[in-house]
């Protein structure tokens, strides 16, 4: 099976639920198991608060989500234009924050990472920063 | 997101109904810290039967909360923990720093216990 959606969504942090939720929707086309499901809608969550809180710290700018669907795989793809990371790696470190006054547990990336079986992070900080997520849907019905 | 709290003995029992992500995050913990903020509150028990998803900014907020807690030499308690919230709880290593009970009585007889020692 192959299909694609795009969603553009504003910072605005009532939009973190609306995102996983819409992404976890297009996702039950693979009749994927609760459990998959969860996992998806905790990495989108994730990565759709990072653009807001970290990418932007603003709610008026715009966030886009791309979704395709390949074969029984899932392809989210989570976009800000906002300041960027300048260190990937030191951002993929568990438990690193860059704001800890807020009470964040910088576990982002890590849930990102177990909960898919990919993720590739894309910075150009103040252009663009490209989240990329991969999970294969184990419990494809045959077409 | 709703949250239906109620004050047993010297124990502050919080029903997270609903999300917690990064937005409802911020209203649990203003609603929670105005509560905490009663010295006759040590102990905090989250009740999270009906807590439905939960994200890294869920993880935050707990570990905040227990900061408070361990301040006020009080217990922090989860109880009623559903399977789809155990895997993020337990990776974020929040069952190293909260007790696990089954339910509400077994929770409260703990606290009774742990205040006597």
């Amino acid at each position: 099976m192959n299909n694609k959606m795009k969603l553009e969504i504003l910072s605005k942090s009532e939009n973190e639920s609306f995102a996983r939720v819409v992404v976890s929707a297009f996702a039950t086309q693979l009749d994927p198991t609760i459990e998959e499901i969860t996992d998806i809608k905790t990495a989108v969550s994730e990565a759709v608060t990072n653009s807001i809180i970290h990418g932007y710290n603003k709610d008026d700018e715009i966030i886009h989500i791309l979704c395709e669907i390949i074969d029984n795989e899932i392809i989210v793809e989570v976009i800000d234009y906002g300041m960027g990371i300048e260190n990937i790696e030191q951002a993929r470190e568990p438990l690193y924050t860059s704001k800890p006054h807020l009470e964040r547990s910088g576990m982002g990336f890590t849930v990102m990472e177990s909960f898919m079986d990919s993720v590739t992070i894309n910075s150009v900080p103040g252009v663009e920063t490209k989240v990329v997520m991969k999970k294969s849907i184990k419990s494809i019905k045959s077409y | 997101m709703e949250l239906q709290t109620r004050i047993i003995e010297d124990t502050l029992l919080v029903k997270i109904v609903g999300e917690l992500d990064h937005h409802s995050s911020e209203d649990i913990r203003n609603q929670i810290d105005k509560l905490l903020s009663s010295n006759s509150i040590i102990n905090i028990i989250f009740d999270l039967s009906h807590m439905n998803f939960m994200d890294s900014s869920g993880v935050g907020m707990f570990m905040g909360r227990y900061k408070k807690i361990k301040m006020k030499n009080g217990i922090p308690v989860m109880i009623n923990i559903q399977d789809s919230n155990r895997r993020l709880l337990k990776m974020s290593g929040l069952f190293n720093i909260y007790q696990e009970y089954k339910d509400l009585d077994d929770a409260i007889l703990a606290i009774r216990r742990g205040s006597d020692e």
